[in-house]
C-alpha cells in the first residue's frame, strides 16, 4: 500500500501511520475555523492583518456567517515588509478600524500572520501601544500563520486558549464552567444534568449572550473540559484566576464514561447517575445497519479510535478511518484495533489523490460517520457528527445510535449539508 | 551581576550575582567570536555560570570554547528532529565550563538567516536553558549588524540587557558600529538592550585610539577597553583556544578581564 495514502491498520504505526506529502482539503467545511471560534467571545470584533491573497478565506468565512460587522482586515503590503513600518502598519490599521465602528467593542481580536514571523515583529510593543490608545477595550493576540501549524502549540489549541484569555478573575460562586468546545453540550448530558442536580449554576461559552455573561464564566469555581485540544487553555486559565481543574476526556468506551461519572459526581457530591440503556440501543442501529460498510473521520469527534473501537465491538463492518494522525490519548484503542481490527484501511484523510481515486457514483451501501468520509464516500447514508458535537458520556451512545438509526432510514443531502462552512456557528 | 564589584579574590561573591546578558555586534571579521569567547570565560572565572550563544548561520561562534569541536546548530537539530529538541542536544559544556549553543540557519544563499535566530533563540527558551542550567551571564554573538528584525531579537526585552560593539579604528569598522548604535537608539523607547560600550579591538591603523575615543563620544557612550593587537591571541587560536586559557598572562588577556569586570561593574 502507499504509505502516503493508506494503510492497514494492523500494520500502521503510532502516532504518525502516513509519510509527509502533498495536502489537500476536501470541501467538507462543517469543523469551525478560527474566524468562527473567535466570534465565541460576545461583543467582540476581528481584525486580520495579513498580505491581501492569504485573507480571501476568511473573508469568505466571516461573509458566509452574516458577521461583516464584526470582522476587518489590514493589508500587509510590498512595502511594508522593506521600510521597517510593518509594526506601524499594524498599529495604525488597527487604530483606523477600530475609529471607523460605530461603537467601541469590548473585545478586538487581533490576528496577526506569517509575515510578522518573517519579519520578527515585536507583537508586545503593538499592543502596549493599542492597549494604551484604548484602554476600555481588551485585546487579545490571535494568530493567522499556517507555516507555523506543526511546530509547537497547534493554532487549534492556541485559539480554544485565547477565547479565555480575556476572562478575567471575578468574585467566585460554587459555579461550573465548561471549557474548550464550540458547540454547547447537550442539555440532556451527564455533565449538564449532574451540574443541575448539584445546584451550581453552569456555564459555558457558546452559551454567552454578552460580555457580561463572558465574564461570568471566571466566577465558577470548578473548571470541566473533554476535549485534549482545549488543555492548555483550560490550565492557562484555571492557573490564573483560580479553580479546581477536571479533564472528562470525550470517549465511546463505556470503563471511561463511568469513571468519568464517578469523578464528576465525587467532585461535585451528588449521587452518580445511572448508566443508560446505551447497549441495547447500539445493538438496534447495528442490527439496522447490516448490509452497510463503515467509514468514520476524524473531524466526527476527538476520539476516533474509541468511536472505531465500539463499532467494531458491537458487529458494524467499519471498513475504513479517515485521519492524518492518531491523537496521543488513543494509544490504548489503537492497539486494541491493530489486534481487532487488522483489515480496517486506515487513510490519509489529507491526500490530494483521494477524490480522484473513490468512484464519482452515489455508494448506496455506505454508511459515513463525519463529514470528510461523507465526501470521499460518495454517500447520502451519513451521520453529521462535528468535533462530538455537544455530546458527551453515554448520552453520546444514544445519540450515536440514534444518528445512525436515521442515517440508515433516511438519506441525506450531503453536498447541502458538508457545503456549510462552520456548522452550527451562530453571529 | 554584583553592585559593589569583585572581592580581593577577584570573584565575585555568589549573592553578589545576577543574571547578566550581553549581546555583541560588529562588523563582520573584526574579532567578535574571539573577544565573545574570551569574554565567556572571563565571565566564569569571575564566579558566574555562562553560557555563549552563536547568533550566525555559521555556526561558529563557540570553536574557541569546544576545542575546535563544531557544534550541531539548533536548527539543524529543530530540522532533524522537529520542535521541542532535548536541552542536552542544543548546548555542549565548553572550555572552563561554559555552556556553548549555536543557533545555526540556512545555507549561504538561502532562507532567511534572522528568521533562523528567532526560531533558535525560541527553542532555547522552551527548553528553559537559562533557568535548568542556573545561568547567570550570556553572551550573545551576533552576526555582523541590526540588518533586520531577526537580527534585533538578541537586543530585545527578555534577552540582552546591554549591547557591546565591538570596532577597530579601521572606517568600515566604526561605520558598521555606528549604524549598530544607531539600531540601539532606534529602539531606546522600547525598553530592549542599552548600549553598554566599545571594545576597541586594534588593528594599528595610524590615530585609532583618537578615532575610536571621538567614535565613542559622538555615539554618547564609552570605551569598555582597547585590546592591542596582538601575536598571542593567534597563537591561541592555532591551538584552538581562548588567549585567557592559553596565556592568561599576555596583555590582551589582562585587558579582557579588566573588559569583563567593567562589564559585570555597569549594571
Amino acid at each position: 500500500m502507499d504509505k502516503h495514502k493508506e494503510v492497514m491498520m494492523g500494520e500502521c504505526s503510532f502516532p504518525s501511520p502516513f509519510l509527509e506529502s502533498l495536502e489537500y482539503t476536501p470541501p467538507a467545511r462543517g469543523m469551525w475555523n478560527i474566524v468562527h471560534i473567535g466570534m465565541l467571545i460576545p461583543e467582540s470584533h476581528q481584525v486580520f492583518i495579513c498580505a491581501g491573497g492569504c485573507l480571501r478565506g476568511v473573508v469568505l468565512t466571516a461573509a458566509e456567517m452574516g458577521a461583516e460587522d464584526r470582522f476587518s482586515t489590514v493589508s500587509v503590503e510590498e512595502p511594508e515588509t522593506i521600510d521597517g513600518s510593518i509594526e506601524e502598519n499594524l498599529v495604525n490599521g488597527v487604530i483606523d478600524v477600530v475609529d471607523r465602528l460605530p461603537k467601541k467593542p469590548k473585545a478586538l481580536l487581533i490576528y496577526s500572520s506569517c509575515i510578522h514571523e518573517f519579519l520578527n515583529v515585536d507583537l508586545d510593543r503593538c499592543y502596549t501601544l493599542l492597549r494604551k490608545k484604548y484602554p476600555v477595550v481588551a485585546f487579545t493576540d490571535c494568530y493567522m500563520t499556517p507555516i507555523m501549524r506543526k511546530s509547537g502549540i497547534t493554532p487549534d489549541e492556541k485559539m480554544r486558549m485565547q477565547l479565555y484569555s480575556l476572562v478575567e478573575k471575578g468574585e467566585k460562586d460554587d459555579g461550573v464552567t465548561f471549557l474548550g468546545d464550540v458547540l454547547p453540550l447537550s442539555r440532556t448530558c451527564g455533565i449538564v444534568r449532574e451540574v443541575a442536580k448539584s445546584g451550581r449554576t453552569y456555564r459555558e461559552i457558546p452559551l454567552t449572550k454578552n460580555w457580561d455573561e463572558y465574564q461570568e464564566l471566571g466566577r465558577s469555581s470548578v473548571f470541566l473540559y473533554a476535549n485534549p485540544a482545549a488543555r492548555k487553555g483550560a490550565e492557562e486559565l484555571a492557573k490564573r484566576i483560580g479553580g479546581n481543574l477536571l479533564y472528562l476526556p470525550y470517549s465511546f468506551d463505556p470503563a471511561t464514561i463511568r469513571e468519568n461519572g464517578r469523578k464528576l459526581s465525587t467532585l461535585l457530591s451528588v449521587k452518580e447517575e445511572d448508566e443508560r440503556e446505551w447497549e441495547a440501543k447500539i445493538a438496534d442501529a447495528s442490527h439496522l445497519a447490516k448490509g452497510f460498510s463503515v467509514a468514520i473521520d476524524y473531524t466526527a469527534t476527538a476520539r476516533p479510535l474509541s468511536l472505531a473501537r465500539l463499532l467494531l465491538s458491537h458487529g458494524f463492518a467499519l471498513k475504513r478511518i479517515y485521519l492524518d494522525a492518531f491523537g496521543g490519548e488513543e494509544k490504548e484503542d489503537y492497539e486494541w484495533l491493530k489486534e481487532h481490527g487488522k483489515g480496517i484501511e486506515v487513510i490519509k484523510a489529507s491526500n490530494p489523490s483521494l477524490p480522484f481515486d473513490r468512484s464519482r457514483e452515489e455508494q448506496e451501501n455506505v454508511l459515513a460517520i463525519g463529514q470528510k468520509c461523507a465526501y470521499y464516500e460518495h454517500t447520502s447514508h451519513f451521520v453529521n457528527l462535528i468535533a462530538d458535537s455537544g455530546h458527551w458520556g453515554f448520552e453520546a451512545l444514544d445519540n450515536l445510535a440514534a444518528e445512525i438509526v436515521s442515517a440508515v432510514r433516511e438519506k441525506k443531502d450531503t453536498e447541502s449539508i458538508v457545503s456549510v462552512k462552520g456548522w452550527g456557528c451562530k453571529v | 551581576m554584583t553592585n559593589s564589584g569583585p572581592s580581593d579574590t577577584g570573584r565575585f561573591p555568589p549573592e553578589e550575582i545576577i543574571m547578566h546578558r550581553i549581546a555583541m555586534y560588529g562588523k563582520g571579521g573584526i574579532g567578535k567570536s574571539t573577544i565573545a569567547s574570551n569574554l565567556s570565560i572571563a565571565f566564569h572565572r569571575l564566579g558566574a555560570q555562562v553560557m555563549q550563544v552563536g547568533c550566525d548561520p555559521k555556526a561558529d561562534s563557540t570553536y574557541l570554547l569546544t576545542g575546535g569541536k563544531e557544534l550541531t546548530p539548533i536548527l539543524s537539530l529543530v530540522r532533524d528532529k522537529g520542535p521541542g529538541v532535548p536541552l542536552s542536544l542544543m548546548v555542549t559544556k565548553g572550555e572552563e565550563g561554559v555552556w556553548c549553543a549555536e543557533a545555526g540557519g540556512p545555507p549561504p544563499g538561502m532562507g532567511c538567516a534572522g528568521r533562523g535566530i528567532v526560531a533558535a533563540l525560541q527553542e532555547l527558551d522552551k527548553a528553559d536553558a537559562y533557568g535548568k542550567l542556573s545561568i547567570d551571564a550570556v553572551v550573545y554573538d551576533v552576526l555582523g549588524d541590526v540588518v533586520c528584525g531577526g537580527f534585533s531579537m538578541p537586543i530585545r526585552d527578555g534577552y540582552a540587557d546591554s549591547v557591546v560593539i565591538v570596532t577597530s579604528g579601521e572606517r568600515m569598522a566604526m561605520h558598521a558600529a555606528k549604524n549598530i548604535a544607531e539600531a540601539v537608539d532606534h529602539f531606546k523607547d522600547r525598553g530592549y538592550a542599552r548600549l553598554a560600550g566599545i571594545i576597541v579591538n586594534k588593528r594599528n591603523v595610524p590615530d585609532e585610539e583618537r578615532k575610536t575615543e571621538e567614535l565613542a563620544k559622538s555615539l554618547g557612550t564609552v570605551i569598555l577597553g582597547v585590546l592591542p593587537f596582538s601575536r598571542d591571541v593567534q597563537v591561541a587560536e592555532e591551538k584552538h583556544l581562548p588567549v585567557l586559557s592559553d596565556n592568561p598572562s599576555s596583555p590582551v588577556s589582562v585587558e579582557l578581564m579588566a573588559i569583563a569586570r567593567r562589564l559585570y561593574g555597569q549594571a
